[in-house]
């Protein structure tokens, strides 16, 4: 069984929106950890080990999870990929760009950092910038230009540098 | 006629799985607002979709008005049902929903407005010739306060015009205290409601709540449906509900009326309570004002009535006539409801949040149970301690309460204190079973009573099923 983006886009939603405050799961050769750390400081982490070429035969999906949340969020491993999350701070209709016509905030693969405005979210037109808060390169967009975010839904994926 | 499919329900607790309920029952979809608090709630459980619009602190949630009518619009919701509290009685909702195109199941904006500030609901009342509790237009200041107690005399209430609840509300004995007692009363105020404006009114000392549903169309048809005595309450909260109000003959139809003509003349619609003070020494009553949504205790006049109030909300808000006028009402038996909250009243009352690790709700003809708990649930600290509510329907006064004697003895909460003892304790009070009660009559019972506690005890160790 081999997972796509999007299976691991999904995969991070549900995990996000249950109560678990650590989960690892292990499909074939991929394994995903995810900790969502507990301090409005620290970062959650994820972990993505892919998958190795060779198709590797369908194995029942194990996932381990932890209910206590971890007191220290852990630390990227050198040659994992680590991935960070950035969720919306509030709930609101999602734009990629500054007005219809701009070019979009960023791409998948822009470089970002701390103060860089990565997108818009309205709400009744009041219109938030949304700020990556962290210095790395989008690795993924999660949501569509206008749709509705609910407040800590998942907007990147973003690989730190 | 405005056909509704999709309703957001912007509440959480007891209150939002009833309205997902009625929405079930007519077909509509529900989508539920949930604070990051609320996401496993049963309400999200048994919605069709479930949208975090913000974390628990109410403010940023239960209480965004920018965040709800965008999650209407984002899911596509043709209607916002507010519930009670929260935003339910703050007109900028029902104004927002009306800007962007959202029914808002509840009255106009301008109504909540106007019969939401107790001072114009008061003059509105007193120029239809409904009689009010003497008392004064505001004070704005402590000799105000002195001047209007010449004419009213003491004990008085001084009270926020903006308020409910009992906040910023002081009794005040004699003179000495109301300077006092204006600031504390001012203060409270002004952090509870953004409004200081206070106003006097007579204490009354023998007192009885008795309130009035009313239902109302967009099209001026206005249906009563019977009053409700809300007596038994402490700190201004209400503990138990009833109804028909006990004892209450010579003036039943009366306030029943009153009520039915306040609701028509201001063009009132959709589902409203009206509330009236009972002098039982002068067997007098007065208006005391006007809440303008669904209540906590609209069970117990489901009850007798055999109508869902909720549902009639939403067929109102569709725009569609009352589907009964006054004659197809039948007002049948008698149902007494008692609010069961995680507080410990051993323990002042103190709130008790936390993990439920069993909950067994009691069943049977004529038992109903409200609830957002289950077994495994866990009690957030933020919002108020409603937990559940027991409403017991029987043929007679008496059969209601044996009804309730026997659903409280078996109702079993594991994990979390609840205030199943105390409600126990207060059925069995012979006065209570007399219907022979007041506003201020638990607090007096509990305030002469220091063994009260002990008779809590006493009581839990026949019963089956605490703890």
């Amino acid at each position: 069984m081999e997972l796509t983006q999007d299976d691991v886009i999904r995969l991070l939603k549900l995990i996000d929106e249950s109560p678990m405050g650590r989960v690892r799961l292990q499909v074939g050769d991929l394994t995903l950890e995810v900790d969502k750390g507990t301090s409005a400081g620290s970062a959650p982490a994820i972990f993505a080990r892919a998958p190795q070429p060779a198709a590797a035969p369908a194995e029942a999906a194990r996932i381990e999870s932890a209910v206590e949340p971890i007191a220290a969020p852990a630390q990227p491993a050198a040659t994992d990929g680590t991935l960070l999350t950035i969720k919306a701070p509030l709930l609101g209709i999602f734009y990629r760009r500054s007005q219809p016509g701009s070019p979009p905030y960023v791409e998948e693969g822009s470089l970002v950092e701390e103060d860089t405005t990565i997108a818009l979210i309205e709400v009744m037109k009041l219109f938030n910038p949304v700020k990556a808060g962290v210095k790395g390169r989008i690795f993924k967009i999660c949501v569509e230009n206008n749709a509705l975010v609910e407040y800590e839904q998942v907007l990147f994926l973003v690989k730190p540098e | 006629m405005t056909k509704i499919s999709r309703v957001l329900v912007a509440n959480r607790g007891e209150i939002a799985v009833r309205v997902i309920r009625a929405c079930q029952a007519l077909g509509l979809e529900s989508v539920v607002a949930v604070s990051t608090a609320d996401r496993d709630s049963l309400a999200a459980k048994l919605a069709d979709r479930t949208v975090c619009i913000g974390p628990a602190r109410a403010l940023d949630s239960y209480l965004n008005v920018g965040a709800i009518i965008t999650a209407a619009l984002g899911t596509g919701s043709d209607a916002i049902h507010p519930g009670y509290g929260f935003l339910a009685e703050q007109p900028r909702l029902a104004k927002a929903c009306h800007e962007n195109n959202v029914v808002f199941i509840g009255p106009r904006a301008e109504l909540i407005e106007k019969m939401g500030n107790k001072i114009v609901a008061r003059q509105i009342a007193a120029k239809l010739g409904v009689p009010v509790v003497p008392g004064s237009e505001k004070v704005t200041s402590v000799q105000d306060a002195i001047e209007t107690s010449l004419t009213i005399g003491f004990p008085l209430l001084l009270k926020a015009a903006a308020g409910g609840g009992g906040r910023g509300m002081r009794i005040v004995n004699h003179v000495s205290e109301l300077a006092a007692a204006f600031e504390g009363a001012s203060g409270e105020a002004r952090t509870a409601f953004g409004d200081d404006t206070i106003y006097v009114e007579r204490y009354i000392r023998n007192a009885r709540h008795i309130e009035v549903q009313i239902i109302a169309d967009h099209f001026g048809n206005v249906v009563h449906l019977g009053e409700r005595d809300c007596s038994l309450q402490r700190r201004y909260q209400k503990i138990v509900e009833e109804s028909p109000a006990p004892h209450l003959e010579s003036l039943r139809e009366q306030i029943r009326q009153a009520a039915t003509k306040l609701a028509r003349e201001t063009g009132y619609q959709n589902a409203g309570t009206i509330e009236f003070i009972v002098d039982q020494d002068a067997n007098r009553f007065y208006f005391l004002e006007m809440n303008t949504r669904i209540q906590v205790e609209h069970p117990v006049t489901e009850m007798i009535t055999g109508i869902d109030i909720v549902r009639e909300q939403i067929l109102i808000a569709e725009n569609r006539p009352l589907s009964l006028s006054e004659h197809d009402v039948h007002i049948e038996g008698h149902a007494i409801e008692c609010r069961i909250n995680a507080e410990a009243p051993e323990h002042g009352f103190r709130p008790s949040p936390g993990l439920i690790r069993h909950w067994r709700a009691p069943e049977g003809h004529g038992v109903r149970v409200d609830t957002h708990c289950y077994s495994g649930y866990t009690v957030p600290p933020y919002y108020d301690s409603l937990i559940a509510k027991v409403i017991t329907h029987a043929s007679t006064r008496a059969g209601a309460i044996r009804k309730m004697v026997g659903a409280l003895a078996c109702f079993g909460v594991d994990g979390i204190a609840t205030t199943i003892p105390f409600l126990r304790f207060l059925i069995n009070q012979p006065a209570f079973q007399n219907g022979k009660t007041h506003v201020r009559w638990i607090e007096d019972l509990i305030g002469s009573n220091p063994n009260w506690v002990h008779q809590l005890e006493k009581l839990e160790g026949d019963g089956h099923g605490q703890r």
